[in-house]
């Protein structure tokens, strides 16, 4: 019930809006009372100057009566400008629009009358102008505040309510307690309300759930009082999905980036769509060929350059795909796809290819592996010093796997000697893990097999146990397949290393049998500054020993 | 403490201080209680204050008057007050309670918690009337 501009648009059905209340009356009173002002002081200025009749009193203190009169006048504010929800989505409003004050009051809330059959055009009739009481007469200021809970209660204009049952048209909704400024009086007739009428957009029902709290405006007011749901009271939705893609990086997924949209139902069933991007609003527009009308809703799926497959809301972790609660009905949606990038792989020096490793190995993380090399591997050879480098853009948590294996007649196990400069954060974690490939030990209990090899068989003891050897000269000795914190100490302990933050470890193979593979395995996490938020890592690998042959190195990034 | 909005108005029965009142056009209307006999004030003291905001003139065939009111918001602490002299009381109903009693009580203030008798609510409207011969005060919640 009331008249506002549009100032600005905020996106998505918001707008800052001022709300235009009538002046009439206060201009015509300020003019009025001018003219009775000049005209007071004009007698004031005539007067004799012995005032015989005594005259000068009286006009004085109605000189003083109008000014007062004046002052109460020009106290009353500007217009104000407030933030305020368009009840459907209409997201193109400008000029003069009707808006809502909900329970017919502008202290309850305000929202702008649904824009999609007219604009939200003002209508002088149905939504009236707000009045500055102070403009008013005593007799219409009294009238107004005694009227005023009547008002609400017999003659509703708008209220706030959230859905509890919904089937197509019409929902079941429970009304928010609403209670008058005036003594505080309930004026609800009602608090359930069954059988509404939903009208918004050209999709009615479609656009709303069970749970959404919506406007509810009565027509035929002081008769039927007919209430019919028109809008939400925040965040309108669209008649169709709408969905806002950003990669992990930051960069808006748009039609050169995006590899595909898919929809499907509860069912499991991929739905005939076509989408386009609304370069405006920056949402892709979903068209269904059929109808979405599942209850159950549905999922979305959508994948891009660099980017991982998602499912809705961001979910890329096969573990998390397929769950119920990720299922959404038609309305408007932005997520994040995952960035996920593995470049400028490099091998110094340059060497020959050796067999495929293991797939156990590069298989037993569950999905997303990237390797930093095909399934052929290298051969390096004793006495050089090979290095590998990545580069890992990543926008979620993942982990690194440093390994050098050694190829002996087809087995492939650690080598004897196995050098990665890591740079590590707080709390990171560094861990080591080692298999048996001929099955004598498990990934949990073979510790007894990483006992310290006698010198006698080799005769280097700097590589012959199972140590992480840190710059700083911690030699601690962790369990096999445990991933170990990186300790405080461990960082900014390189001595002349341009970034004070590289780690070095060092790894001998002391199991006596020599059939034994592993790696080193850094976890990049969420927190960590120099490893997260697609910032470039370049990782490296070395094999220092002199004695070792034949081996690679293999850089395995992935993210859970 | 509390903070509360005084609200004044007052009745000049003439157009007597005319020339007074237009000369403090932005001053306050202030509210004193006088206890006097035989032209002795025995306690003065002031109850009121608010700003001057309005001051409106009336005309009838013969008698003019002035009415002054205006606002004033204060910061006080709510005191408790017991009324004596109650000669009605409103205990029940949907109505806000209400009580009025012979005796004024000068101290009350809006806001103050009243006991009036059994009952017992926060005063929110207190009107005060004396006369030569009779005097009343209505409380309201």
């Amino acid at each position: 019930m009331g008249k506002g501009e549009i100032k600005t648009n905020l996106g998505d059905g918001q707008y800052s809006v001022t709300l235009l209340s009538n002046r009439d009356a206060v201009e015509e009173n300020l003019a009025r009372l001018d003219a009775m002002l000049a005209d007071v002081e004009a007698q004031i200025a005539d007067l004799p100057i012995d005032d015989p009749d005594f005259e000068g009193p009286g006009l004085r203190l109605l000189r003083a009566s109008i000014i007062k009169q004046k002052e109460t006048l020009e106290l009353i504010q500007d217009d104000q400008t407030v933030t305020a929800w368009c009840a459907d989505l209409s997201t193109e409003l400008t000029g003069i629009v009707g808006t809502i004050e909900i329970n017919g009051d502008p202290e309850a809330g305000i929202n702008i009358r649904p824009g999609y059959a007219d604009d939200a055009a003002h209508d002088p009739e149905r939504d009236g102008q707000l009045v500055d009481i102070r403009s008013m007469t005593p007799v219409q200021a009294f009238c107004n505040l005694a009227f005023l809970p009547g008002w609400q209660k017999w003659m509703p204009t708008y209220r706030i309510g959230e859905i509890t049952e919904i089937e197509e048209d019409t929902c079941s909704l429970t009304l928010d307690v609403a209670t008058s400024s005036q003594q505080s009086l309930d004026i609800n007739e009602k608090m359930n309300l069954d059988g509404v009428q939903i009208e918004y957009m050209e999709c009615n029902g479609a656009a709303f759930a069970v749970g959404d709290r919506v406007i509810v405006e009565y027509r035929d007011r002081g008769l039927a009082n007919t209430p019919v749901v028109i809008g939400f009271e925040q965040e309108p939705q669209p008649c169709g999905l709408q969905i806002k893609l950003t990669r992990g990086d930051g960069t808006p997924v748009n039609a050169a980036l995006l590899t595909y949209i898919k929809v499907k139902d509860s069912t499991g069933a991929y739905q005939t769509i076509t989408y386009n991007l609304n370069l405006d609003t920056g949402y892709w527009e979903i068209e269904p060929e059929d109808p979405l009308d599942d209850p159950l809703k549905y999922w979305i799926e959508y994948q891009c350059t660099d980017g991982l497959y998602t499912q809705y809301p961001g979910k890329y972790k096969a573990v998390d795909l397929g769950s119920p609660g990720n299922r959404v009905a038609i309305g408007r949606y932005e997520d994040t796809i995952p960035y996920w990038k593995v470049e400028a792989q490099t091998t110094t020096p340059d060497a020959d290819q050796i067999h495929q490793l293991p797939a156990a190995w590069w298989q037993a993380p569950s999905s997303g592996v990237a390797r930093s090399s095909d399934y052929r591997y290298r051969y390096i050879y004793a006495g050089r010093t090979y290095e590998k480098s990545i580069v890992v853009k990543s926008s979620i948590p993942y982990r690194v796997r440093y390994a050098v294996t050694d190829d002996f007649q087809g087995t492939y196990y650690i080598g004897f000697g196995f050098h990665a400069e890591l740079s590590p954060c707080d709390g990171e974690t560094i861990g080591i893990a080692l298999w048996d490939t001929s099955g004598k030990c498990t990934l949990t209990t073979s510790s007894t097999c990483f006992t310290e090899r006698p010198s006698s068989i080799n005769s280097d003891d700097e590589f012959s146990k199972i140590t992480v050897t840190t710059s700083d000269g911690d030699t601690s000795s962790p369990s096999p397949k445990t991933l170990q914190a990186v300790k405080p100490e461990w960082v900014n302990d390189q001595a002349g290393s341009p970034t004070g933050t590289t780690h070095f470890i060092q790894i001998a193979n002391s199991c006596p049998n020599g059939s034994w593979y592993g790696y080193v395995e850094y976890e990049f996490n969420e927190d960590c500054e120099a490893g997260y938020d697609s910032v470039e890592e370049t990782l490296a690998a070395q094999p220092v020993h002199n004695k070792i042959a034949d081996a690679a190195i293999v850089l395995i990034p992935f993210y859970d | 403490m509390t903070r509360v909005q005084n609200y004044l108005s007052v009745a000049v029965p003439s157009l007597n201080h005319a020339g007074e009142i237009a000369a403090r056009l932005h001053g306050e209307l202030v509210l004193y209680k006088v206890i006097s006999e035989n032209g002795i004030a025995y306690q003065h003291e002031e109850i009121a204050r608010v700003t001057l905001d309005n001051i409106q003139i009336y005309e009838g065939g013969r008698n003019r008057s002035v009415v002054l009111d205006g606002y004033k918001n204060v910061t006080k602490t709510p005191k408790e007050i017991f009324l004596k002299g109650i000669t009605y009381r409103k205990t029940s109903g949907a109505a806000p309670a209400a009580a009025r009693t012979v005796v004024p009580d000068t101290y009350l203030e809006p806001g103050d918690t009243v006991f009036a008798g059994s009952k017992t609510f926060e005063a929110r409207a207190v009107t005060i009337a004396v006369g030569p011969g009779s005097s009343q005060m209505d409380v309201e919640a």
